[in-house]
């Protein structure tokens, strides 16, 4: 009896687990059997990145300064440390120009411009305009796109083997992903949706970052009403400003978020951005 | 001990039967149930929600690569499990397998193509069977589209993990 008693034991110890975990433990080993593949992805999206980043940086030059370069790196780290991709190192790039815009590249490369941090007047406003970056960053928009476009990893892979897989042939393909992201990032923009996607991001990044989500909304309608506004790419590649703060009114109703009072810091935004306060100022 | 040693093989004995004898395994999964996703945390910590809404009250936080056994989602929100409960999670935060590492990533991706090519001429000038390298692989090719050094300038300004920690555990001011 003790026998078969322990026998049943074992058979449910083997058994129980199993039925639920079956799908879970297939799911996982399909996962397991992915990563490497998924990691060569990933280093593969962070050298476009990277190539990207580079590009914007000799047409825009970098911002010669250090302290407010590091703390937009602060701001947006904090958010990334939120973000659905701890496998990439992010970078917040501070680019020398007076227009307004930002960018993201692939693999962790957001940029704004001094002109974009110097029209904003706290931190949650930056935290929302680099949110909205990040997303397009952690749900690979512009690889998206650029599939969308039929410059699509198979077609580089296949280019690749005819053209050999010398340093140099690995180069030009990567070179001509480069060219078509700048074309999208600087002319053309990415699609309706993801930008829609990007802006209920924001919100909801802001927010589990502690910062008021609608940041991005107030510096949106700012900007909206000064006259150089249309001159500028962000306005050229992005939905115009009235859809952009329905969808953030939207996400901040559906998320239980309005009225609640989080964080839009003043104080060390404004000493980053115009250097610490005089004496008697 | 001799009863647990028996039952532990006639437990076992199963596996070595003949397949085509073999019976159903009992104590089946009720095909009725739905099959519950996995999802692993991906941000450093998340506060599980009792409704899928900021204004939910807070059941308590999960930590990076927690598993979290989920049946549905909505509008933005997971439904999972949480210490016996139901709770909310962001899916923002959410994917559907373990945090990668950062390390192998960064190591593999942070060659530029200066450097690509300055290791091709290394190459070159180690194999001198080859002959004197061709004029056009004499210099790395400037690359005169793209600021890498520049771009290395701007990465190493970045905040240390220690001043990361420090920026978000200061009070918002």
């Amino acid at each position: 009896m003790t026998v078969l008693l322990c026998a049943l034991a074992f058979l449910s110890l083997r058994a129980w687990p199993a039925p639920p975990g079956a799908p879970i433990r297939s799911q996982h080993e399909r996962l397991s059997a992915g990563t490497e593949e998924s990691l060569a992805d990933v280093s593969e999206e962070v050298r476009l990145g990277r190539d990207v980043a580079a590009r914007l940086l000799l047409r825009f030059g970098p911002c010669g300064r250090p302290a407010l370069a590091r703390y937009v790196d602060l701001v947006g780290r904090s958010l990334a440390e939120n973000s659905s991709r701890p496998e990439l190192s992010m970078h917040f790039v501070l680019l020398d120009s007076e227009e307004a815009a930002t960018f993201a590249a692939p693999g962790g490369y957001v940029l704004i411009t001094r002109g974009a941090l110097e029209s904003m007047r706290d931190e949650a406003e930056l935290a929302g305009v680099l949110a909205h970056e990040l997303s397009h960053v952690t749900r690979r928009h512009l690889g998206a796109e650029l599939d969308r476009r039929g410059n699509s990893m198979e077609r580089v892979s296949g280019l690749l083997r005819l053209l050999g897989t010398s340093p140099d042939a690995k180069h030009v393909a990567l070179a001509d992903r480069a060219e078509q992201s700048l074309d999208i990032l600087l002319k053309s923009g990415l699609p309706r949706e993801a930008e829609a996607q990007a802006d209920r991001d924001a919100v909801m990044l802001s927010a589990l970052t502690g910062y008021d989500p609608s940041g991005l909304q107030r510096w949106l309608e700012r900007r909206s009403g000064l006259k150089d506004a249309k001159a500028s790419a962000l306005d050229r590649t992005h939905p115009p400003v009235r859809d952009r703060v329905g969808w953030i009114k939207d996400a901040i109703a559906q998320n239980g978020l309005e009225g609640r009072r989080l964080a839009a810091p003043l104080g060390r935004f404004w000493e980053a951005v115009n250097g610490p306060a005089r004496p008697g100022e | 001990m001799k009863s647990v040693i028996a039952g532990f093989i006639l437990a076992t004995a199963g596996a070595f039967w003949p397949a085509g004898l073999r019976a159903e395994p009992i104590l089946p999964w009720p095909t009725n149930l739905p099959t519950p996703s996995v999802y692993y945390v991906q941000s450093l910590k998340v506060q599980v929600r009792s409704g899928p809404s900021f204004s939910a009250p807070v059941l308590g936080t999960a930590g990076r690569g927690e598993r979290l056994f989920s049946f549905s989602e909505t509008g933005g929100w997971v439904k999972v499990w949480y210490k016996w409960r139901e709770g909310y999670v962001p899916a923002i935060v959410l994917a559907m397998h373990p945090p990668f590492p950062k390390a192998g990533v960064a190591k593999a991706a942070t060659e530029s193509p200066r450097q690509l090519a300055r290791r091709r001429l290394s190459a070159v000038s180690a194999t001198p069977e080859r002959g004197p390298a061709r004029p056009d692989q004499s210099r790395p090719p400037a690359d005169e589209k793209a600021a890498y050094a520049a771009l290395e300038r701007a990465e190493a300004l970045g905040a240390t993990p220690e001043e990361l920690a420090r920026f978000m555990a200061a009070p918002a001011r």
